[in-house]
């Protein structure tokens, strides 16, 4: 990234986090990213306070910020509502390259969360997942329980009974385009990061 | 052969995509106007209703017009003068939710703000695909800025 900029001279900003499990500070060019620490945060907080106790999530892989983040909020939460976190109940997504390969590490990581003696009773899971789940558990001889609650944590607000967790990939461009606006007007010395917020639909 | 087509995008879309990156890239400048629809579904293999249904898609972003007789005339001098947003993508293993979501509204708010948008992929960190990209980026089209989209390392 750091090449690229010093041999494109016109104005560029970056949409998310870099592949990383730090982010620079300041960063080395503009970047609009999601709260992803508020998009566990919020709908576990909620669930907690509503006296929820085993409240599942899988987040993406610890290896880069977003999943450490997913993480963080998640934990937070717990910590906050003075509950106990059940380690068994939270999931990381493995860094796969193959998107086969990623619904079936998502697959096995439902498995053992469902089919924990001590089931859920809310699930977190980003939207991704959420489409494949029913096929997934088909697949692998376990069935989703009817009473579990289930999050998805998306880009997009979808209409629907299903609680959301939503970082408005809208919302992500405006800011986007927002700032490459302010770039382009301060010849690219901006280098600023700007945070959309996650909004939780119960 | 265009990153764009290992998308999950419709074929029409994708070629569509193709052939504005190529218009605003100057690959059709001397004859201003593209090339027959048998020939363009031949080249892409596909039918010439998904080459029409590309053709439409290229008029509703005024970057073509059809003239009976002439055929699909490119609006050259606009798509040359006028600013042209970027979308760099880089390390996207597969096209999620996310990527596909975020081409579509950015293309469209680019539109509401008077860009084209050219789409490129760099394809990995080394020297000569991103000479590539930096060639294509100075190619005489006029760029407002780039919009970065994926896994960059730092």
């Amino acid at each position: 990234m750091k090449v690229l900029g010093k041999k494109v001279y016109v104005p560029m900003i970056m949409m998310g986090d870099a592949r990383s499990s730090e982010r620079n500070d300041p960063p080395s060019i503009s970047e609009v990213v999601g709260d992803d620490y508020h998009s566990y945060y919020n709908p576990v907080k909620y669930y907690l306070e509503k006296g929820f106790k085993r409240i599942a999530a899988i987040s993406s892989t610890q290896n880069y910020i977003w999943g450490l983040a997913q993480y963080r909020g998640y934990s937070a939460a717990y910590k906050e509502c003075g509950i106990e976190l059940i380690p068994e109940l939270h999931h990381f997504l493995p860094d796969l390259r193959d998107q086969k390969d990623w619904l079936e590490a998502a697959g096995e990581s439902l498995r053992k969360i469902i089919t924990r003696k001590m089931a859920p009773q809310v699930l977190v899971i980003p939207g991704s997942c959420f489409s494949t789940a029913v096929e997934i558990a088909e697949t692998n001889n376990f069935k989703i329980p009817d009473d579990l609650l289930i999050v998805t944590v998306s880009g997009k607000k979808q209409s629907g009974a299903i609680p959301q967790s939503v970082t408005r990939f809208s919302d992500m461009i405006a800011e986007a385009f927002e700032l490459l606006k302010y770039e382009s007007q301060s010849n690219g010395k901006v280098k600023q990061r700007r945070t959309v917020s996650s909004h939780f639909y119960p | 052969m265009n990153e764009i087509f290992k998308s999950n995008l419709p074929a029409y879309e994708k070629i569509a995509f193709d052939l504005k990156e190529k218009i605003i890239g100057g690959s059709y400048s001397s004859a201003r106007v593209l090339p027959e629809e048998r020939n363009l579904a031949e080249q892409y293999n596909v039918s010439r209703n998904t080459i029409r249904n590309a053709l439409d898609k290229l008029v509703q972003d005024n970057l073509i017009k059809k003239i009976r007789g002439r055929g699909n005339v490119i609006k050259q001098e606009k798509a040359v003068t006028a600013d042209n947003i970027v979308i760099l993508t880089y390390d996207i293993p597969y096209q999620t939710d996310f990527t596909i979501n975020t081409l579509h509204m950015m293309e469209e708010t680019a539109a509401g703000m008077s860009f084209y948008t050219l789409y490129m992929h760099l394809k990995d960190n080394s020297s000569s695909s991103i000479e590539n990209i930096v060639e294509r980026l100075n190619n005489g089209a006029k760029i407002y800025g780039v919009i970065l989209i994926g896994g960059y390392t730092s």
